[in-house]
Formats: C-alpha cells, sequence, structure tokens
C-alpha cells in the first residue's frame, strides 16, 4: 500500500483516505523557525506536558472555538484522527519555515501567516463531546463520568440555535488573529474526511483598561475570582481531572471538563440602564473592579458582614457565582472567556457578547452549580446564551511518541 | 523528450470566451501559478537565517549554469538569470532527467527568478530548456546528509501524452451528447403538450443527462451559459427575461409557471442542444484544461451544488452532485494511464474517495449525521483532486 517515502502530499492523503499510519508522519518537522528570536511572534508555548496547553495558560489576545462532528468511519479512523491533531499542533505550535512544495502539489501551507510560521504563542485544545462515547466508535465504556450534552438551563436562548454540542472542540488561541485562522485552515484541511465543522465562535480579549482584569463588553472586569492556578496545588483541586476517583475513567487523569457557551450580550439595553443599577446587579463596581464594599478589585468581599445585601445584593451576579464559604469553595471554575463581536442582528442591534469558556475538574460540582445558583439573577435580562457546548479537553500529550487520545483509544 | 518548442507563456484564457456566469474554470494560467507556488515556499536564504546552498545561476546559450558540485542535503535557493535572447524554463531533476524535483516554467531574456526547495542527499542537475528548442544541462551537484521536509521527484509529463485522454474524452463526450437531445426533447414535448407534471419529472433526467458532462464547460463555450446558466450575474435575476436553459425551465416549472411561458424555453433548449452538437466537432478542448477539470468539476459541485445555491424548486443539487461526481470519474478514468505512473497512491485515494462520496450520495436522501459525512467525503476528495493538475501539468523536455 504505501509506495515509498511519504511526501507531503503523501501526509495529506495518509490523513484523509487512511493509507498510511501515523508514525509515518513523525518524520516531518518544522525546525529553525524564524521569529524565535525574543519577538512577540516568536512565543513559544510547548505542546507537550501533563496537561494540554491552552487551559491554565494566561490568555492570548486571540481565539476561535469550533465545535466539529467526527465523521471518521470507524475507529481505527478515529486513532488516525488524534495521530494527525496531534502531528499538525505540534508543528503549529513550534513554528518555522514552511515546508517546500513539490512540483505536484499545490501549496504546503495557505500561506498567510508568510514563508516562515511564527509560533506565536499558539496553543490548540482538542476536547470531546458525549455524543462521540454513543455507539458509533465503541467508548461508551471510556465517557468521562460527569460529561454530558449541555443541559437547557432556564435563562437560555437555545431554541433553534445550530452552535449546540459537537462531538470534538477545538479552542485555538493565539497572540494575533491571523495565527488564530492560519492553524484553524491548517487542521481542517488535513482532517477533512475525519470530523466536519459544526460551529465557530471568535473571539478577542481586551487588554487591562487601566489595571488588571481584563473587562467584559458590558464593561466590567470580568475573571476577577479566577482561583490562582498558577499554585498547582489550586489548579489539581479545581481544574484537573483525577482518573480513577469519584468514577472517572483512568484515562482522564489530567484532563479538564471544559464548558463554553456563547453569551449575547444586549449592550444596547445595558448602556441604557443606570450605572448604579448595573453595579448593584454585578456587585462590583465598574471602573475599578472593586466589590461594592471595597475599594480595590483585589478585595473580598465580606458576606458575613453584610447577611442582609444591603451593599451587596443578594442576587448579586458575584455574590450568587461565588459565595465565598467553604460549602461552595470546591465550585470555582477557572473561567477563560472571550469578548466577540459578530456583526448585527435583525433590528440593527450589535450582536455581541461573550464566548464563556471555563474549566473544571468536575463539571457537575463546579459549573453546574454555580449555573443553577445564577438561575433568575437580575442580569439574565441583558444577557442570552444562544449556544455551546460541554466537552472533557483530553489529557496532555506527555513526549515525541505520545498523542492526544492515546489514553481514551489504549 | 520530443521537440522542445515551447510556446512563450500565455497566462490568460482566450479571451474570446465569455466564462459561463457560474462555472468558471480557473484561467490556465498553470505557469504563472507555479512560479507564485515556488515563490511562496521558498526557504530562502532569508527565511531559514543560515547558508543554504544556492546562489546566483546565469544561464545562456553555452549552458544551464554552474551550481556548486557538493553541498549539505536540505533547503536549497538559486536565483536564476536568463542570460541568453530567449526564453527559457529551468528544470532541477535527477541527472537521469527522470524526475523533476523543482522548476521555473519561464523566464524572460534578462529576467531573474528564484528556484528553491528542500531536496534530499542525492545527485541533482539542472536542465535548461530554451523557446529556441535548444536543452542544456549543468554539471551535477550531490548533495549529502540527512534532512527533513525533502520534495518528492515526479516523472515529468511530455505534452504529446495529454492527446490520448483528450482524443478519449471527446469519444465519450460525442456519444452522450445524443441522449441529451433526447431528453431535452422529451421535456419540450411534454410541455408542448401542456402536462407540467410529466415535464418536472422529465426535467431532471435530462438536466442529469448536461451535468453529467460538466467537465466539458469550457469546450461547450457560451452554449453552457445558455444551456445551464443561473440567474446570477442577469440584470433581472430570476425574471431576465434572457435567462435560459435548464435552471430558467426549473424555476419556471417549480414556480407556477404556465405551458404558454415556458414553451420558448424548452423550445430553446433543444434548440441549443442541437447546435452545440452540431457545433461539438469544432469546438477544442485544451489539453491542458482536462487535468484541472478531474479537480474543478467537483470544486464548482461543492460551491453551487452542494451548497445548494444552484436550486431553482427542484430540490435535486444533490442529484446534481452526483452527475457532477460521474463526469469527475469519467474524466479521472481517461486520466488515469498518466496519473498512475506518476503517483499510483493518488490515484488510489481519489478512486478511493469517489467510492466513497458516491456511495453518501446513495438513496435516501440523507439525514444531518449522513449528510456531514458527505460534506466531510467531499471536501477530503478535493484535497486529493487538487494534486492532478501540478501533477499533470506539461514539462516537455524536463
Amino acid at each position: 500500500m504505501n509506495p515509498g517515502p511519504l511526501g507531503r502530499r503523501g501526509f495529506l492523503r495518509g490523513a484523509t483516505v487512511g493509507a498510511a499510519g501515523a508514525a509515518a508522519f513523525g518524520g516531518f518537522r518544522l525546525a529553525d523557525a524564524a521569529g524565535q528570536d525574543g519577538s512577540a511572534s516568536g512565543r513559544v508555548v510547548p505542546f507537550e506536558g501533563v496537561h494540554q496547553a491552552g487551559i491554565v495558560t494566561p490568555q492570548q489576545a486571540a481565539a476561535t472555538f469550533v465545535s466539529f462532528q467526527v465523521v471518521a468511519p470507524d475507529r481505527e479512523a478515529l486513532r488516525e484522527l488524534f495521530g494527525t491533531l496531534t502531528e499538525r499542533v505540534r508543528l503549529l505550535t513550534s513554528g518555522g519555515p514552511v515546508p517546500a512544495t513539490d512540483v505536484a502539489s499545490v501549496p504546503t501551507d495557505s500561506g498567510t501567516l508568510g514563508p516562515a510560521l511564527p509560533p506565536d504563542g499558539l496553543t490548540v485544545t482538542v476536547g470531546v463531546g458525549a455524543s462521540l462515547f454513543d455507539d458509533r466508535y465503541g467508548l461508551a465504556a471510556r465517557r468521562p463520568a460527569r460529561l454530558t450534552k449541555m443541559p437547557v438551563f432556564p435563562d437560555d436562548h437555545l431554541a433553534g440555535s445550530t452552535e449546540v454540542h459537537g462531538d470534538l472542540s477545538l479552542q485555538i488561541c493565539a497572540d494575533s488573529r491571523d495565527t488564530v485562522m492560519h492553524a484553524l485552515r491548517d487542521i481542517t484541511r488535513h482532517t477533512r474526511a475525519a470530523i466536519r465543522p459544526l460551529w465557530k465562535a471568535d473571539g478577542f480579549h481586551a487588554e487591562p483598561r487601566p489595571a488588571g482584569t481584563a473587562r467584559n463588553q458590558l464593561g466590567f472586569m470580568d475573571g476577577t475570582g479566577n482561583p490562582d492556578v498558577a499554585r498547582p496545588d489550586v489548579a489539581d483541586a479545581l481544574v484537573w481531572t483525577r482518573g480513577g476517583a469519584g468514577g472517572e475513567p483512568a484515562w482522564t487523569e489530567g484532563g479538564s471538563y471544559q464548558v463554553v457557551r456563547i453569551i449575547r450580550m444586549l449592550v444596547e439595553f445595558w448602556d441604557r440602564v443606570s450605572l448604579r443599577e448595573q453595579e448593584t446587579m454585578i456587585g462590583r463596581r465598574r471602573d475599578s473592579g472593586a466589590p461594592l464594599d471595597g475599594a480595590r478589585e483585589s478585595d473580598t468581599p465580606d458576606y458575613p458582614a453584610d447577611p442582609q445585601g444591603h451593599v451587596i445584593p443578594l442576587d448579586a451576579h458575584i455574590r450568587l457565582a461565588n459565595p465565598r464559604d467553604r460549602a461552595t469553595a470546591d465550585q470555582r471554575m477557572l473561567r477563560r472567556g472571550y469578548n466577540y463581536d459578530r456583526g448585527l442582528d435583525a433590528v440593527g442591534d450589535l450582536d455581541v457578547g461573550l464566548i464563556f469558556c471555563c474549566y473544571q475538574q468536575d463539571v457537575a460540582r463546579q459549573f453546574r452549580a454555580v449555573q443553577d445558583r445564577l438561575a433568575g439573577e437580575p442580569l439574565v435580562d441583558y444577557i442570552q446564551p444562544t449556544g455551546g457546548g460541554y466537552f472533557f479537553a483530553l489529557p496532555g500529550v506527555r513526549g515525541a511518541s505520545d498523542r492526544l487520545g492515546s489514553g481514551l483509544l489504549a | 523528450m520530443g521537440e522542445a518548442t515551447p510556446n512563450p507563456p500565455s497566462t490568460a484564457a482566450d479571451p474570446q470566451r465569455r466564462p459561463p456566469p457560474r462555472l468558471r474554470l480557473r484561467a490556465r494560467a498553470g505557469v504563472l501559478a507555479l512560479v507564485l507556488a515556488a515563490t511562496a515556499a521558498g526557504a530562502g536564504p532569508a527565511v531559514a537565517g543560515h547558508r543554504v546552498p544556492g546562489g546566483r545561476i546565469g544561464v545562456d546559450a553555452a549552458g544551464c549554469g554552474s551550481p556548486p558540485a557538493r553541498g549539505p542535503a536540505g533547503p536549497v535557493s538559486f536565483r536564476v538569470t536568463d542570460r541568453a535572447p530567449n526564453f527559457v524554463a529551468v528544470y532541477l531533476t535527477d541527472p537521469s532527467g527522470r524526475k523533476v524535483y523543482a522548476e521555473i516554467p519561464w523566464i524572460a531574456p534578462a529576467g531573474t527568478q528564484p528556484l528553491s526547495t528542500t531536496l534530499a542527499a542525492g545527485r541533482y542537475t539542472l536542465r535548461c530548456v530554451f523557446s529556441d528548442g535548444a536543452v542544456r544541462v549543468s554539471h551535477p551537484m550531490a548533495l549529502s546528509g540527512r534532512t527533513t521536509g525533502a520534495v518528492a521527484g515526479y516523472r515529468p509529463l511530455p505534452d504529446l501524452a495529454m492527446t490520448a485522454p483528450v482524443t478519449a474524452y471527446r469519444a465519450w463526450l460525442k456519444a452522450a451528447l445524443p441522449r441529451l437531445a433526447e431528453g431535452a426533447r422529451a421535456l419540450d414535448a411534454d410541455v408542448a403538450r401542456g402536462d407540467l407534471a410529466a415535464a418536472r419529472r422529465d426535467w431532471l433526467p435530462a438536466h442529469l443527462d448536461y451535468e453529467r458532462l460538466g467537465a466539458a464547460y469550457n469546450s461547450f463555450g457560451d452554449f453552457d451559459a445558455a444551456l445551464d446558466g443561473t440567474a446570477d450575474g442577469l440584470p433581472g435575476a430570476v425574471h431576465d427575461p434572457d435567462w435560459t436553459g435548464f435552471h430558467a425551465i426549473e424555476y419556471g416549472l417549480w414556480h407556477g409557471r404556465t405551458a404558454g411561458a415556458l414553451r420558448p424555453l424548452t423550445r430553446r433548449l433543444v434548440d441549443d442542444v442541437r447546435k452545440l452538437t452540431a457545433d461539438f466537432p469544432s469546438e477544442e478542448i485544451d489539453p491542458g484544461d482536462l487535468p484541472l477539470r478531474a479537480h474543478e468539476i467537483l470544486e464548482n459541485a461543492l460551491q453551487f451544488q452542494l451548497t445548494g445555491a444552484a436550486d431553482y424548486g427542484s430540490g435535486t443539487t444533490l442529484a446534481t452532485l452526483g452527475a457532477n461526481v460521474e463526469g469527475t470519474a469519467e474524466v479521472v478514468s481517461v486520466l488515469a494511464p498518466l496519473i498512475a505512473p506518476r503517483d499510483p497512491a493518488l490515484l488510489r485515494a481519489i478512486r478511493g474517495g469517489l467510492a466513497q462520496v458516491t456511495a453518501d450520495l446513495r438513496p435516501p436522501r440523507p439525514d444531518a449525521a449522513r449528510r456531514a459525512r458527505l460534506d466531510g467525503d467531499l471536501g477530503a476528495l478535493l484535497e486529493q483532486l487538487s494534486s492532478v493538475p501540478d501533477l499533470l501539468a506539461p514539462r516537455t523536455s524536463a
């Protein structure tokens, strides 16, 4: 079946028709990346590790979230898909000169980043949805214990939405927008027969204005209460799933539950609301990000001192989301959202909002519990969740011979 | 390899032929496209940040330059200047000339162009083919050591090799035309006697008979616009009085037009098919178009049929896609003898992909899951088909 050395076209061919094993792809590496000279676009986020990059990685400026239906015909094709994803992500995140194109082929690369790919802080984080564990690939017994289809919450606007769920998710983040798009084009080109895109949402991460946590499009700092996941003990307690614990299959060790929610913000309406009302809905000062009972963003709200909610109402967003008590301490999650902007709606209002994304050890204990508590909060009149899904971000690739999904498909 | 009389570069399609509004073959600018590809892919010195074998090469009537006698395997990057009074094509080949690794399709006199690629260890030569017919070969260049990302070499295709496939393809088209005429007449007869239900039944087979020939659009010249044009590009869109052909009839049949209103269109269809058949012997098929068609029939099908954009009421675009797949299979079949010796894996992949898409299109009408599979499989097939034009670009005397 193998007619000799695999060129890059052979790579493409192998990836799409399964003519060649993924191991054969290993010989093809980019190297000597131009741009790895300390300039911004030379920033490399290591691909390999116990955990995937793009989770506790500090947020890059640009992101895209893409959900796919897996159309690979069988489990072997699924295995090849993960091999191809591993190779592409490894190459793209390393950067380096674009490989030469042979005379019989179309260009090996889209060229949108020029003749040498900048690493540009690129991360590609791969997740799987509950539907991948149906009867198609014989994976039912491997389903992460808490992975379900995303439920419809009471305040959701999901009826008729075409942007929900999926077998596989990619979170692609980089320091520049074009690097994100380049990575997506490269990945889809190499995986057409295996995954078919279902929906996609692009986001941008605002600069701190003027300092502290970045603001969302309601004008408020968003992410202030994030756990300090730079501390391994915090990340281990809140972000990383433990294989074998709580009914989790062993392979989930080092992975993380990912929730993506496309949340439209009705900014025209919001801008017609008094600052006082905005701040009591959120529970923080808009300008400083400080809790309403504090002075600085970093101040911890003192809820026991205000049991009736005179200063920070009991139904303020931050108070419901994180009551700051022992009982809910393990419900905290790592939020990693991006603002989105995608044009206008039917009446000429802006279609902007937040691609809410969070990572956690246990989606039921964390996101679900918080979401249930937020049901009916005053803020729901100004936001409309219109899409998204639950996914499980796979454990990391632990070496040159490992690949994404190796445990899942072992 | 045959007499070297390459034509000077022609980078535009025949301006006499107005491309039909929807099916637009890319201009037969293989020459230009390849130059751009070589430039974009070049791992030149500015990119890699260290010295790579290469440098300036001058070619003239006396020889095809002086590449270094030896060097490391890996990226090579030359800048080749034509010092002869003629155009020159430059190929980087193995010493036997059996495989081409890189090329500059044309350099104008006094012009300079890059020749860059990545080469495995081995012996290579530069081969110059001048437009006056002279062929010059440089002394060999020996590369040693290991590298990654080396390009594969491909057996060059002489111009004349395309003759047999074109002849076979013409014969296939010619044999298919009577059936198309029959289908058009049946449709016209239905409308003539006012039986629009029968017309709606007979429209699809006739349209598929045409779409199966999809590859032929350029060789059908302006007839394609008359026979199968969409309303795009017409000032009055679907109400434009100049809109004719299958889609205009489709629109009328599925939007309550009367038999009386449709009859001029079906009569015109019969007439246009008759004229096409009469004209066919004098229509040329550019040999270089055939490999492009192998790729682009299905690019068009993805763009207009898979998406449903070309549906004017009958809801049959997936059937049209199926006919386009059949048309592509025929083109691939006549090109197979040229593809097989150059890239057997490619031919296998294309045939597998055609079979897969055909299976995806089998009844019943696909549900969402099967539909996504079809989308993926067609995309994957196109990734394979996209190699055919470059693989079968003529490299006479390379």
